[in-house]
């Protein structure tokens, strides 16, 4: 089997993380599927890695994990945030800033 | 089994590696789409563990130990771990109920995960890569390891140095968010005075203590109401609210008939029967102590007093014997 199957993989794992962001309402599964999308990157990142067998993108996969760590952190802060003065964590409600 | 497009690239080392990627890859599609169905998020974070392990799998199959370990313990240990607490702290049920909202806006979202996919995976397909099939290094020794730490801190170390300032930033942001804004103003100790002295001025709430509930002597349970020396009554306000609102307050009669037999003599001015009337007073024997009436204080070794007095000490308020407790 090709190792391109990896980057199918990932392609699929991003879609499924693009729609989730797109359709749930919830601020928390939204946020998960952010983490799919991406958790789908440092797939790709690691697969180059081995076909270029190369360490360079190892290290990029792991940067974007310590950057996702910090998004997820300030994401659920907010998301907690919110629950606390609006009693709703879904996505649509909070619509402070429209019009 | 494969297309024909793919026959020039890079291929997988063994069949064994080709038959666990598909079955790891069949749980990780099956972990996201539960992501991305399942109604109740506890559910969907489960999900997600599912497909964070199988990328831990799918690292330790490239040869990346190290990533493999980092995405267990960073993504399935610590940051799947915090949404789950921020699921117990919104509510474990809480559902969105996503299949509620406007058909159309599933339908462009799906088209565009749909046409994401489709395209860049065409894109992809027929993209040749110069790569090589073997590992370039021996998956099975510490070369891994060793290889991608010297990469990150000879050529990354300006960015190690910015991601940990990045965490710092993170935590602190976190910290001072979730702190929240007072949405009612700060109690100080005046203006706790303050506002308790105006609510005696417009409505005559008392302004200390409530007296605390049970009768003196005889109860100290708090369905019992406490006597007020004042009044000769029962304050009801000792009582807590909740057992009044409930009906489970007793009343004196019900603790002690003799007590509230007394009470009743007290309000009606009886001097005799009354609950400190003269009665009540004189069966108070006298006191023992230094300087007292009645017999001589105790001294030297018979303070130790031998045999128990018979106790026709009575009751002061109920003039009762001690019988029942």
């Amino acid at each position: 089997m090709s190792l391109y199957f990896y980057i199918f993989l990932a392609l699929a794992l991003f879609a499924i993380g693009a729609a989730t962001v797109l359709v749930r309402r919830s601020a928390v599964i939204s946020l998960m599927g952010v983490e799919l999308m991406l958790n789908a990157t440092n797939l790709v990142f690691v697969t180059f890695a081995r076909i270029f067998g190369d360490f360079n993108g190892q290290v990029m996969a792991f940067f974007v994990m310590v950057v996702a760590a910090a998004e997820v952190v300030v994401g659920l802060a907010i998301v907690v945030t919110i629950f606390r003065s609006r009693r709703t964590t879904s996505v649509d409600e909070s619509n402070l800033l429209k019009n | 089994m494969m297309p024909a497009f793919l026959e020039n690239t890079p291929q997988m080392a063994s069949t064994g590696e080709a038959v666990l990627f598909v079955v790891v890859a069949a749980m990780m599609i099956a972990g996201a789409l539960g992501v991305l169905f399942l109604r109740k998020a506890a559910y969907a974070a489960i999900s997600m563990v599912v497909v964070m392990v199988g990328l831990a799998v799918l690292y330790l199959m490239h040869g990346a130990p190290f990533m493999g370990i980092v995405q267990v313990v960073v993504y399935t240990g610590a940051i799947m771990m915090l949404f789950l607490f921020v699921l117990m702290m919104i509510g474990l049920h809480a559902s969105d109920e996503y299949q509620t909202q406007n058909r159309t806006y599933i339908t462009v979202a799906v088209s565009i995960a749909v046409v994401l996919l489709v395209g860049i995976g065409v894109a992809v397909a027929f993209t040749g890569l110069p790569g090589t099939t073997e590992f370039q290094v021996d998956a099975y020794s510490d070369a891994p390891v060793e290889q991608l730490a010297t990469t990150l801190f000879a050529n990354y170390w300006f960015s190690m140095e910015l991601s940990g300032t990045l965490l710092i930033v993170a935590v602190v942001g976190a910290v001072l968010l979730t702190n929240g804004d007072r949405l009612t103003k700060r109690h100080s100790q005046r203006s706790v005075v303050e506002a308790k002295m105006a609510a005696y001025a417009a409505r005559g709430r008392h302004v200390g203590q409530h007296t605390a509930p049970g009768v003196y002597a005889q109860s100290t349970s708090v369905d019992v109401g406490a006597l007020s020396g004042e009044t000769q009554s029962v304050v009801t306000e000792s009582i807590p609210r909740v057992l009044r609102v409930r009906g489970l307050d007793r009343s004196i009669g019900n603790l002690d008939p003799r007590l509230a037999a007394n009470l009743r003599e007290s309000q009606l001015g009886n001097s005799e029967q009354a609950i400190h009337g003269s009665a009540a007073v004189a069966r108070v024997t006298q006191s023992e102590a230094w300087g007292m009436g009645g017999k001589a204080a105790p001294t030297g070794l018979n303070q130790q007093v031998e045999t128990p007095v018979a106790d026709d000490a009575v009751n002061p308020v109920s003039g009762e014997t001690e019988e029942q407790n």
